[in-house]
């Protein structure tokens, strides 16, 4: 009784409430004095919703006054992203019969309806501020790259379809109707302009519209499915839109060697080997990314295990395994070649630390896939660093 | 030390005892890379055809007609591998009623054999459990995103063989695969070069059975899976079993495994590398089902 009035009067003196454990407000101040990880964990996710987490942050931020609004409003939408990347698995797990609208107007913060809303609510908060905090920057590169790793390209790029929006209040539609009128990248490019992860995030958001197959999550997305996704939706012919939107990119000098590994990968998927071979020999030497070496060497192996050059096929393998062990696709080519070659012991090797490893790097096809979702980690990590 | 170094040896105690050996007397074998391991299932409709010794046995590797050097019946200790990628409805309506279909299995064993498990599901995963014994608490098939049969399989089959153990890969399987990384078309070439024997227990019908609700294009793949998956058995010598019941299925597995014979040869008048193809016959009259691995690769 005596440590809660001590309590009390501590954060009247602050100026703030006392708020209940569990509850969002709590969640941020936690969160504001740089215990992150555990104000996440402290709310209950698979329950949590947009709407419950906005309402409730508005209150918190205006609970700080004029003077801390700034500063809570920054706060409050790194929350958010923290929120969205926490339950990205679940989200991915279950984005195959979901849709942007809730029954009773609630969306779970875990589902696919999730993302649009609760960036709309924070984008349009921070677009709203005067005079943006330092390292702002860090939240405009992670949530672009958290709709990337959800193939988000419409709330990226903005789109015109009519929705029912009814279950929504006039509030959150408005800031939704802001968002998807322009796309959410063109407000992140206003706050960080001449941004290149930024250019190339646009230029992605062009070929995912040219190129839906290749996002289906029905399956494990490796080589051959891409090829096949490819076939599927284009047959054997070419995408004008995807080749220009890359090749753009291909001189300038930040972006040029993942563009011209993607170009390869296009190519590769469009079964015009010795093109996309090209592409990989011209990347090689500017790639310094671990996991985009790997890829160059494990698309070169997959197109000479198709030309018949199973030795270079296995060298480019081994290379890719060198580079980043472990990768299953890698891994299992790699020890089919050895295997079929009758060098059983290597590939048996192989296997074994590929049964033996608890969790497996990303394959290069989900990363080029995901945009840049594979910086997400670090970016969060500069975000929270920026709000120390 | 060289392959040519060891042959001789091994090939010369193995020339004197081209004959069917109790489980108490059975050879040791020091390498495997000579001594070529043939499991020959005899059967005359659904029975197991015994007492066959050597001169029983007509092989020819390449066409060359090769002297056997040793037959046992069900003398080896065994190790079994077994393979699943999912648990068959059945058998989750077993587990609700209480019925511990591993352990139903694992008391099937012997002393001697030793088992290990491969999930195949969205990931691959091995367990060596070594002696035969309940499940441990941690190993639970664990219903992932994908089913991964074909990688499975292979991780399964590419086990290293102890010359002195004869190795049975038992695979319990619906047929489906969505998640692997090589095609199913890729197994029987695997199979081929596995020195293990392949039976494979699917527990729901033929994909022509299946509900009419599903895509041509699932049901195109999920036969063309079949089928690989039959070449694949039949190149390992073993089969294909439609049983619901996993425990049931092993059983046969089992039977059809130790009641057959384990025949080695050091190959002569043929070349030491490439793929070798096996043809074994019964020399006594009458009728027999024979299944044996079709080939090697040295």
């Amino acid at each position: 009784m005596k440590a809660g009035v001590i309590v009390a009067a501590l954060c009247l003196a602050a100026g703030v409430t006392p708020q209940t454990q569990g509850s969002i407000p709590a969640a941020l101040d936690r969160y504001s004095a740089g215990d992150f990880d555990a104000a996440v964990r402290s709310l209950p996710l698979n329950t949590l919703t947009v709407e419950t987490v906005t309402a409730d942050a508005d209150l918190w931020i205006a609970g700080g006054g004029p003077v801390a609004h700034n500063h809570r409003t920054y706060i409050a939408a790194a929350f958010a992203l923290e929120l969205l990347a926490a339950t990205s698995p679940s989200r991915l797990r279950f984005s195959g019969g979901a849709s942007y609208t809730s029954p009773g107007g609630r969306t779970p913060i875990a589902t696919f309806g999730a993302p649009l809303k609760m960036i709309a609510w924070a984008c349009g908060r921070l677009r709203a501020l005067r005079d943006p905090p330092p390292g702002v920057r860090w939240w405009w590169l992670s949530s672009v790259a958290l709709l990337q790793q959800m193939n988000d390209s419409s709330t990226l790029m903005g789109w015109t379809k009519i929705m029912k929006w009814e279950d929504v209040s006039p509030e959150m539609r408005a800031l939704i109707e802001a968002e998807i009128a322009d796309g959410h990248l063109a407000h992140a490019r206003e706050h960080v302009p001449n941004e290149p992860r930024l250019t190339l995030a646009a230029a992605l958001a062009e070929v995912a519209k040219a190129d839906r197959g290749f996002y289906d999550r029905s399956s494990r997305a490796d080589v051959l499915r891409s090829l096949e996704l490819w076939q599927k939706q284009h047959g054997t012919g070419g995408s004008d839109d995807i080749e220009r939107a890359l090749s753009a990119l291909v001189t300038d000098p930040q972006l040029g060697a993942e563009a011209e590994v993607r170009l390869g990968f296009f190519d590769l998927r469009r079964q015009r080997w010795q093109p996309a071979l090209a592409h990989f020999v011209r990347a090689r030497p500017r790639v310094d990314e671990p996991i985009l070496q790997a890829g160059i060497e494990y698309f070169s192996g997959w197109i000479y295990e198709r030309t018949n050059r199973t030795p270079d096929a296995i060298a480019a393998y081994r290379r890719a395994n060198a580079i980043v062990p472990h990768l299953r696709n890698v891994s299992m080519l790699l020890s089919a070649q050895l295997f079929e070659a009758n060098q059983r012991d290597e590939a048996y090797s192989i296997l074994d630390g590929l049964a033996r490893t608890k969790t497996l790097p990303s394959d290069p096809v989900v990363v080029l896939r995901e945009g840049d979702a594979r910086f997400l980690p670090d970016w969060m990590l500069k975000l929270r660093e920026a709000l120390r | 030390m060289s392959r040519v170094a060891l042959a001789v040896p091994v090939a010369a105690a193995l020339i004197a005892s081209t004959v069917v050996l109790p489980a108490q007397q059975q050879p040791v074998f020091r390498a495997a890379t000579d001594v070529v391991p043939v499991n020959v299932s005899v059967m005359r409709g659904r029975t197991p055809v015994t007492g066959l010794g050597a001169s029983d046995f007509e092989l020819t590797d390449n066409g060359v007609r090769q002297q056997i050097d040793a037959v046992s019946v069900d003398g080896q200790p065994v190790d079994i591998t077994i393979a699943m990628g999912a648990m068959p409805r059945s058998e989750i309506a077993q587990l609700e009623r209480g019925v511990d279909a591993s352990n139903r299995m694992f008391a099937m064993l012997r002393p001697d054999d030793r088992l290990r498990m491969v999930d195949a599901g969205g990931d691959i995963r091995q367990t060596a459990m070594g002696a035969p014994g309940p499940l441990p608490a941690s190993h639970e098939i664990v219903p992932t995103a994908g089913l991964s049969l074909n990688d499975g399989l292979f991780l399964a089959l590419a086990w290293p063989i102890d010359p002195n153990r004869r190795h049975l890969v038992v695979v319990f399987t619906n047929g489906d695969d969505n998640w692997s990384t090589l095609d199913a078309d890729r197994l029987p070439d695997i199979a081929s070069r596995s020195d293990a024997v392949l039976h494979a227990v699917l527990y729901n019908a033929l994909p022509e059975a299946q509900p009419s609700s599903m895509s041509k294009e699932r049901i195109n793949n999920w036969r063309q899976a079949y089928r690989a998956l039959d070449a694949a058995v039949r190149r390992t010598g073993g089969l294909l079993h439609v049983i619901a019941d996993r425990a049931a299925g092993f059983e046969r597995v089992l039977a059809d495994f130790r009641s057959s014979y384990l025949l080695r040869y050091t190959p002569r008048g043929v070349p030491a590398s490439g793929w070798h193809r096996i043809e074994v016959k019964v020399t006594r009259a009458g009728s027999f089902d024979i299944r044996a691995r079709q080939g090697y690769e040295r």
